[in-house]
């Protein structure tokens, strides 16, 4: 596996953090100061991610936060 | 229950209220739905808070009740499991979204902000929307929430290996169904073919918008 394939097959635990080593990390982290077609990419999917985010702000109806609260009071 | 708990939950549950809800939006599609979903959670939460450890990840936890009671109570209620046309699945590439972009600006400068910029929240939700339940739970949890594997693994009840071909699919989903929504939305030109193309000159796509995101760090 190149380098680069390496990269796009963790590109999304990458993002995520939660499952690659430090050293994987890293290993990421400098393949991407080197490599412009991967950059691209991880940036691209990391923007895209932040996108989905943000799109989906619908807040926490108050009648939600009420049955919540009596809830938690009624126990 | 003693007052020191009900402090305790106050503190660190009640604050992820907005959060949860909206991820009961996104699994559930439906507002009504999503508010009956949090608040048996969150009453199945309240009833089993001595379960929980304290100095462990309580958000964690609470997903788990969240989409447990999700998967258990809701959706058999509601819909039957969908299936996805494998074949359909098998025709998009990993990185669909970006690679198509990217075949049409070539070298542009930014083919987020002339393509991903244009798109609107709902055109988002929609194609979210459009993924099996199944798939989007995955996607949800471990790529908007971030969630590790075994979180997301305990919350939906299915093994680690589930859980990446999952992922795996969702995403590729997702992303035909973004560039779907793109053409649809004429931000990229209707096409037969596998060669999309742009309705306007490259130029017209990449000048600088004001208001539209702008992080350059991966
Ligand atoms: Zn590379």
């Amino acid at each position: 596996m190149s380098n680069c394939d390496k990269v796009l097959h963790h590109i999304y635990e990458y993002l995520n953090t939660h499952d690659v080593t430090d050293a994987l990390s890293d290993e990421i982290r400098e393949h991407l100061e080197k490599c412009r077609h991967c950059y691209d990419r991880v940036t691209f999917e990391k923007r895209l991610l932040e996108r989905l985010r943000r799109a989906g702000g619908a807040p926490c109806p108050e009648t939600l936060k009420k049955r919540i609260e009596t809830l938690v009071k009624n126990f | 229950m003693d007052e020191p708990r009900r402090q305790e939950f106050h503190q660190k549950a009640l604050p992820l209220l907005n959060e949860l809800y909206g991820v009961a939006l996104r699994m559930t599609r439906n507002p009504q739905a999503a508010e009956d979903l949090v608040s048996e959670a969150y009453a199945r939460a309240w009833k089993s808070l001595d379960q929980f450890q304290p100095g462990t990840n309580i958000r964690a936890w609470l997903y788990k009740i969240l989409t447990n009671t999700y998967i258990n109570a809701f959706r058999k209620k509601h819909r039957e499991p969908e299936k996805v046309s494998m074949d359909a699945y098998e025709r998009i590439e990993d990185f669909h979204f970006y690679n198509r972009i990217a075949s049409q600006a070539g070298k542009s400068p930014d083919p987020f902000d002339s393509v991903v910029g244009k798109l609107t929240n709902e055109q988002f939700e929609k194609a979210l929307e459009s993924i099996p339940d199944e798939y989007r739970a995955a996607v949800v949890l471990y790529d908007l929430q971030g969630l590790s594997y075994q979180e997301v693994s305990e919350s939906l009840e299915v093994p680690l290996g589930t859980v990446r071909s999952r992922l795996s699919r969702g995403r590729s989903l997702l992303q035909s169904a973004l560039w779907k929504h793109a053409e649809d939305a004429g931000i990229v030109k209707h096409n037969g073919g596998d060669s999309p193309r742009w309705v306007k000159p490259l130029n017209y796509f990449f000048k600088s918008k004001p208001g539209t995101e702008n992080v350059k760090s991966a």
